[in-house]
């Protein structure tokens, strides 16, 4: 086996390549400037003139985010081959492009529609309740994923530069610099530089893989070593039990629809030129992004329970787990370990990869870091540090979207929605730059909140966070749906399903600990429930009952 | 309506029917319930654990991939067509 230990100090060529790679994004954020029009259709949607390539790379590089690059890997490192069949979710998404996305670019053109409130609202005639509701949902999607992107940039500066403040420093640059390129240049900025971030992202992606496999001495060798893994890595519901394959169906169904309603996404629909823009598109998304997923980074995680182990192996080839119970490290045995983690104990990652239960998902810099110049000499640093970038370049792109998004949701849907609906178009524009500023410093205040209080940790490890995010977003199913295709739901089913829902969603969330008690009945309902099925599953059942049964009282009601 | 234009609606909605039955099997088989049916028992032996020398888990997902992209790429030339624009 590869000597763990062996560091390799990637020197100075890293601080380099990201130096020159931020300031090209600056660049491309001047040239978006240079080409603006006037108008606040230009700087959100940048004319809606997106060609396949564009569209395809700039839906690709929303979509693929931290979570991607970090989470997945993380969570296969964690839990074994199950999360590897979370790739299954990609083809659902890559259809959605062109089975949602075509219908919401047709009416967006047909009536001037920015935002996801504009489409609802005009369908329901709800002028403030569901407008409110939609951009809720907006916010409560989109300031999850941009914090869970400034704390990968986090743990990735402080992987690759090390030091006590290397962590602040990478989180604070990754912000600002994203920050900058949207304020100046819009929507046309966001899309070209999501186009480099994705291309960027889908080749580190593949190399990641490459790189793993090749540092446990091929193809053959590599699963050779991986069928030697504990019984739990290589089967379902994984290491901690948690992935079942009901509760995986019901994550790949909404997470791919999820991810695919929320404001960035659809915002990218209305930018499409065409019906072909969106139909490549899907096609691409479908076919490649599921490829680089399944061959690229899953397997760094996979290959990182060889390099790496997370348990010791003891007689009769059974295996010991470390796990956290009370803030300590104790070791167990693999019998013993459902129990434990019954009663709340954490797995731990090995210690050359983290000493907390979070640090699971550094897992593809360090094989990256560790492994590629070890094996390539200087062409592996190089490769190294392209990849770490285009880590680095996930979380850009969806950070940047995301708050994008989030500048359109609440100027054109609670700002010229509501408060003030005959602002000029020139207040709105300074408004949504003021609303990415201020989400960017919450967003990024958040993270250092939570890394350094350790009774409050809102985050923790990014891939259950991007779950509660998706879960969210998912609420807007039901009403899409009817919106799109079916068309008879009611303004007042609309409105209260999606309450309910969210509330459900509320219920899954760190909120309900809080509020009650992190041992009450409720609690440990919850997370039972949590075992069995996708939060975001639970909320738009709940959802389509209510919205379907006002619905039809309703209809009754007005016969 | 022509006959002919009819007809080929009737063609696309039946194919899409059929594609989007296919796609949902592939979903419940693969990442869904479907997965019961190879996931090893806990007593099986080591090689019970692999297909091919892949992770039976892991086969078995790339399986489905193929089922799922062979669905989109009929999907784009067939009901997807540029005759929709």
């Amino acid at each position: 086996m590869i000597d763990a230990t062996a560091t390799t100090d990637l020197g100075w060529l890293p601080h380099f390549c990201l130096a020159g790679y931020l300031l090209f994004l600056l660049g491309i954020g001047l040239w978006g400037f240079s080409k603006r029009q006037a108008g606040e259709e230009d700087y959100y949607l940048a004319g809606r003139g997106q060609g396949w390539m564009l569209s395809s790379l700039t839906i690709m590089a929303t979509f693929f985010s931290s979570a991607a690059m970090l989470g997945a890997p993380g969570m296969v490192y964690k839990e074994g081959v199950v999360f590897a069949l979370f790739a299954l979710n990609v083809p659902l998404s890559g259809a959605m492009i062109y089975v949602l996305g075509n219908r919401i670019r047709e009416l967006g053109r047909t009536y001037g529609h920015v935002t996801p409130a504009d489409l609802i609202c005009s369908h329901y005639g709800s002028p403030v309740a569901l407008r409110c509701l939609v951009a809720l949902i907006g916010f409560l999607y989109a300031v999850p994923y941009v914090v869970i992107q400034i704390q990968a940039g986090g743990i990735i500066s402080s992987q690759l530069f090390g030091g006590e403040h290397a962590f602040e420093i990478g989180a604070c640059l990754l912000s600002l610099v994203t920050m900058l390129y949207i304020m100046i240049g819009g929507m046309r900025s966001v899309a070209w530089t999501d186009a480099l971030q994705g291309t960027l992202l889908m080749a580190g992606m593949l190399l990641a893989g490459a790189a793993a496999v090749a540092a446990l001495g091929g193809p053959s060798a590599f699963f050779e070593k991986v069928a030697e893994l504990p019984r739990t890595s290589l089967t379902v519901p994984g290491t901690t039990g948690s992935f079942t394959p009901e509760k995986l169906f019901t994550l790949c169904i909404f997470g791919a629809l999820g991810s695919m309603i929320q404001p960035a996404q659809w915002m990218r629909f209305y930018a499409a030129k065409s019906a072909k823009a969106l139909r490549r598109s899907a096609v691409i998304f479908a076919l490649g992004l599921t490829a680089c997923f399944l061959f690229g980074v899953m397997l760094v995680g996979l290959g990182g329970q060889v390099l790496y182990p997370v348990v010791k192996p003891v007689a009769d080839g059974a295996f010991d787990y470390q796990v956290q119970v009370d803030g300590q490290a104790v070791t167990v045995s693999e019998a013993d370990l459902p129990g434990h983690l019954a009663k709340g104990a954490k797995p731990l990652p090995h210690l050359d990869v983290g000493a907390g239960p979070r640090d699971f998902d550094q897992i593809m810099v360090v094989v990256l870091k560790h492994h590629l110049p070890e094996l390539l000499g200087p062409a592996g640093l190089l490769l190294a540090t392209l990849v770490i970038i285009a880590i680095m370049a996930a979380a850009m792109s969806t950070a940047d979207s995301n708050l994008h998004a989030l500048s359109a949701v609440v100027t054109r849907d609670i700002y010229a929605g509501i408060l003030r609906p005959n602002a000029s178009e020139t207040s709105r524009l300074w408004v949504g730059r003021g609303v990415i500023a201020t989400a960017t410093l919450l967003a990024l205040s958040m993270v250092f909140v939570s890394r350094s209080s350790e009774s409050f940790d809102p985050i923790g490890m990014i891939m259950p966070m991007s779950l509660l995010a998706i879960a969210f977003s998912s609420q807007l199913l039901p009403v899409t749906f009817d919106v799109l295709f079916l068309k008879r739901g009611s303004r007042q089913g609309a409105i209260v399903g999606i309450v309910a829902g969210m509330l459900v969603v509320l219920m899954f969330s760190p909120l309900l600990a809080i509020i009650t008690g992190s041992d009450s009945a409720a609690v440990s309902l919850f997370a039972r429930l949590k075992q069995i099925a996708d939060i975001g599953f639970c909320g738009v059942v709940v959802n389509v009952a209510v919205f379907t049964l006002l619905s039809v009282i309703g209809k009754r009601t007005r016969s | 309506m022509t006959p002919t234009k009819a007809k080929t609606k009737k063609h696309r909605q039946r194919l899409g029917l059929v594609l989007f039955l296919v796609f949902a099997l592939a979903m419940v088989m693969g990442p869904g319930p479907g997965l019961r049916l190879v996931n090893p028992e806990p007593a099986a032996v080591r090689e019970g654990l692999l297909f091919l020398g892949l992770p039976v888990v892991y086969a078995w997902g790339l399986f489905w991939y193929g089922v799922q992209a062979a669905v989109v790429v009929t999907a784009y030339f067939t009901i997807w067509k540029p005759s929709e624009e």
